[in-house]
């Protein structure tokens, strides 16, 4: 389990995340959802490790995230960034073997196994020998998907077999298509390999459909958690996102529920 | 040689210079007579009053006097010079002052056999004595070098004798008028050492080496003598007076007033080589002219 | 926490798409991902090719100068030295120019030109900068400034020292002050347990004034015999190659050679993005901290013994990426292999072409560089493979 126990992120003006205590189990999918500036970016880079919490602590499996080194966080757990800034030719199989770097000494087969599935989950596997510059913004995305799906592995290595997989907001850049893509592979991870994933999401019919539980955040704290049919209400969502909504069942997906806003 | 030598200009002079000598015909000494490279100008020079020059089998940038220096091959800048450019000219004997290097290069010349003769580089008139002497003494030119001794001394005597009575004027050598930046010479420098050889005094002996000079600290020093030096003192002197007394302040001491600037030859007044005793006459004979004697 | 039923309705679309994809780009995808194997190591072909470049450049430094010694006596008079050769009538000459000069002048180009070249490549990797080289962490003007010190000063305030060290005082304060500028600059970016790149680059460039000031400082007490040794100085040469001079920088040089590449995965990674980089599991504190370390041994080594030679450690990366790509694991060596066949082909041009005298290395390298790197500017601006 990973987890914030009244994490508190200093801002410039007041806290950037206050008071947050929050858990991401293994197997689930838990959305963060929140309008901009209300520290789901912050609340991430305190569950990778890459900020330390001003107050309070973020835990990995009980232990402080302080006390783990980098590699030892990245055998446990993968984050895929809103956009990455490499512009660099490098093969579309480079930069997905980048992803393998925590596992040096695991062998060269067991790395290309996971390279190999990981690009096939993503639909990325005839890109291979492509030239990561000449892909379009969509097939960047999901070849970073790729790459950190890569770094956790299809299976568990050592002796802790719990991994997370952070996603800041894996949908911004692709089409219709790509993004129910993107949002199903961490479902199916989340099911099969018990996989916890924390993803941040702009669209609410989206987390109602994907997420096992949804947190609704504003100013930096943590209004509710929740399944998705307790949170997306038209309350919550009035006091989230100052946003008028109508929710109802969804038409095909029985026990699902659809946002209407505006 | 005394331009600012951070001048890329004067660098690519140097590059062009050397590169249209490397073609010069290698004179081809005797088997058995000594082969050997000066490395500063001043030695050169010795040589030459010797009646050595036809030893010499290269020079470095510094040695531009006499003209025929420039048919010799070029080994580069004293203090930069190359070990194995020096070694294909097969030299017995390098000549140089205390200024060559870099160490590793003399070292390796001396591990290569190469005999190097390091002489002291002082401005005074003795110690250019004592490296005549010396050179004679290896090369067998004794008497010639007693003779050339004789007529320093002797010119240096007609100096004594034209500043006898007279008053010493102030004077301040300004360098790289030309070059639109003038550094003006302190104490320690060979100008000064001229300065002082010829009866005047260096209005800027404070200043230690040569050092910007900015208007005031020039009106400040009021100057009966403006001193500059270019490399052929009768071309264009004119102008390098004109341009003298266009600098910020010039006209603002006394030897702007008077129009009193003085242009010599470089190598001649600042090189402290044989030719020392002439250049302190003409630079006697200019300070103080006959026409004004009380 | 419920457990849902995993529905797939989008598998569909996934399928679709690679049928759309693989209708768009034809046999060409399926031939690509065949290929990728072969030309990955195909690429790594470059490395047995600039190791061929750099012996024959070598050989060439070692065969041709301004004393024409035979070809076969130069191969003779260095098979001596390992013993191979009991022959001894080679000329004394021959032998002192080729074992005592050429060699250890060959061995400095060639450790300096593949220390410059690495650094600069690990720099512009570390930096994420296409201009980072090893003067902007203040290696070469701290470098500068220690140098042109004991060219001022030790006649007067470091005569102490300078009677102590002699001839090695001038390396030593070099290197030192390349070392101690690059710490400080290390230091001053250095705040809360983190460097930032940006902070670290701009200390660079300030200390790097601070130092250039003190330089000028120097420059303006110096007489004119000193200021004309420290503009050479600052132009670079590899004229005072010794053996006993080649050996304490040899071993900085070649333990950067050594180590750097081992944080090519790291600076493949930095590529991504700092963040990138800690997620994927490097601690970025200790590869910036030992880049810098290393950086600043080698450069400082290269240049007190060659002084401050520009172009090589920022156009040799440029040119390897253009060849294989930008994957540190390649470049890191590629670089130094290039590096060190391009400077010895300088310095062979700088001693052969005004020869008996020299030029200074550094005017060849930017007469040369300068155009070439702005005829790559020009040639691949749309390309963005400058891009570093």
């Amino acid at each position: 389990m990973m987890s914030l126990e009244r994490a508190c992120l200093q801002g410039h003006q007041g806290w950037r995340v206050d008071h947050v205590s929050l858990e991401l189990y293994p197997g689930e999918v838990l959305a963060l959802l929140g309008p901009n500036g209300a520290g789901k970016s912050s609340i991430l880079k305190l569950l990778s490790g890459e900020l330390a919490c001003d107050s309070g602590r973020s835990l990995l499996s009980g232990d402080s995230m302080a006390a783990l080194s980098p590699l030892h966080l990245a055998r446990r757990r993968a984050v895929l960034p809103q956009q990455s800034e490499l512009a660099f030719s490098f093969k579309v199989q480079e930069v997905v073997m980048m992803g393998r770097s925590a596992h040096r000494g695991c062998g060269q087969q067991r790395d290309q196994q996971a390279v190999d599935w990981s690009m096939q989950k993503t639909g990325v596997a005839d890109l291979a020998g492509q030239d990561y510059m000449s892909l379009s913004g969509g097939e960047r995305q999901r070849v970073h998907l790729a790459r950190v799906l890569a770094q956790i592995g299809p299976e568990a290595e050592g002796s802790n077999s719990i991994r997370f997989l952070l996603l800041d907001e894996p949908t911004a850049a692709l089409d219709l298509a790509h993004q129910h893509q993107v949002l199903g592979i961490a479902r199916e991870l989340a099911s099969t390999l018990k996989i916890g994933v924390l993803t941040i999401l702009h669209d609410l019919n989206l987390a109602a459909l994907y997420a096992n539980r949804i947190a609704l955040l504003k100013r930096g704290k943590l209004v509710s958690v929740g399944l998705p049919q307790e949170i997306l209400t038209p309350q919550n969502i009035q006091q989230v996102f100052a946003t008028q909504a109508s929710v109802m069942p969804h038409p095909h997906r029985p026990r699902k529920t659809l946002v209407v806003t505006g | 040689m005394l331009r600012r030598f951070s001048c890329v200009r004067g660098y690519l002079l140097l590059l062009v210079m050397s590169l249209t000598s490397m073609h010069a015909a290698q004179l081809q000494a005797d088997e058995d007579q000594p082969r050997l490279i000066s490395v500063a100008g001043s030695l050169t020079e010795i040589l030459h009053e010797l009646d050595l020059q036809h030893l010499l089998v290269g020079v470095d940038t510094t040695s531009r006097w006499p003209q025929s220096t420039a048919e010799l091959p070029q080994v580069g800048y004293q203090r930069a010079l190359s070990a194995e450019g020096i070694l294909s000219l097969s030299p017995d004997t390098v000549l140089a002052t205390a200024d060559a290097g870099p160490p590793e290069v003399l070292q390796q010349l001396r591990d290569a056999g190469v005999h190097i003769e390091q002489f002291s580089r002082d401005n005074t008139i003795d110690g250019l004595q004592g490296r005549i002497r010396a050179i004679a003494q290896v090369y067998d030119r004794v008497p010639e070098a007693e003779q050339l001794i004789g007529s320093i001394d002797d010119e240096l005597d007609a100096v004594a004798q034209l500043l006898q009575g007279r008053a010493a004027p102030r004077v301040v050598f300004l360098l790289g008028v030309d070059a639109g930046s003038s550094l003006a010479a302190g104490s320690g420098t060979s100008a000064d050492a001229m300065i002082g050889l010829a009866g005047a005094e260096n209005a800027l002996a404070d200043y230690e080496g040569y050092k910007p000079v900015n208007a005031e600290a020039l009106i400040e020093a009021s100057p009966d003598v403006l001193l500059v030096v270019q490399h052929d003192a009768d071309k264009g002197r004119d102008a390098v007076i004109q341009s003298v007394l266009d600098l910020p302040g010039v006209k603002l001491t006394p030897a702007g007033e008077n129009s009193r600037i003085l242009v010599l030859d470089a190598l001649r007044f600042l090189g402290f080589g044989p030719r020392t005793g002439k250049a302190l006459q003409e630079l006697a004979s200019q300070l103080y002219p006959v026409s004004d004697a009380s | 926490m419920t457990d849902m039923p995993l529905k797939r309705p989008w598998s569909r679309g996934a399928s679709s798409n690679r049928l759309r994809r693989l209708a768009l780009r034809g046999a060409g995808s399926l031939a690509d991902q065949r290929n990728t194997a072969k030309m990955m190591t195909g690429r790594y072909l470059v490395l047995p090719l600039l190791c061929l470049l750099l012996l024959a450049t070598a050989l060439a430094g070692l065969a041709v100068g301004a004393v024409a010694v035979p070809l076969e006596d130069a191969a003779g008079i260095l098979l001596q030295l390992p013993g191979l050769n009991r022959a001894s009538d080679y000329s004394s000459t021959h032998v002192a120019v080729v074992q005592s000069i050429r060699l250890p002048r060959v061995l400095m180009g060639m450790l300096v030109g593949a220390s410059l070249a690495m650094c600069g490549a690990a720099l512009q990797g570390l930096f994420r900068n296409p201009l980072a080289d090893p003067a902007l962490v203040g290696v070469s003007s701290g470098a500068a400034l220690g140098a042109v010190s004991v060219i001022v000063l030790s006649g007067t305030v470091l005569q102490g020292l300078a009677q102590i060290a002699g001839p090695y005082l001038l390396p030593l304060a070099a290197f030192l002050g390349g070392v101690c500028v690059t710490l400080l600059v290390y230091r001053l970016a250095h705040s809360g347990g983190r460097t930032a790149v940006t902070t670290l680059l701009l200390a660079g460039i300030a200390v790097g004034s601070l130092s250039s000031a003190g330089t000028g400082l120097l420059t303006y007490m110096a007489d004119d015999f000193q200021l004309r040794t420290l503009t050479f100085w600052t132009m670079g040469s590899l004229g005072g190659a010794t053996w006993s001079k080649l050996g304490a920088a040899a071993i900085l040089m070649l333990l950067a050679l050594v180590l750097i590449p081992t944080q090519a995965r790291a600076l493949n990674a930095l590529l991504l993005g700092e963040s990138e980089a800690m997620h994927l599991g490097f601690d970025l504190e200790r590869v910036k901290r030992r880049l810098v370390l290393l950086i600043a041994l080698a450069v400082g080594a290269a240049v007190s013994v060659s002084g401050i030679i520009g172009f090589v450690g920022l156009v040799t990366p440029h040119l390897i990426r253009l060849a294989v790509g930008p994957d540190h694991r390649l470049l890191l060596p590629a670089s130094a292999l290039l590096g060190a066949s391009l400077l010895l082909l300088a310095d062979l041009f700088a001693r052969t072409i005004v020869a008996p005298s020299e030029l200074p290395i550094g005017i060849v390298t930017a007469l040369v560089g300068g155009p070439f790197f702005l005829w790559l500017l020009v040639r691949f601006r749309s390309q963005r493979a400058l891009q570093a």
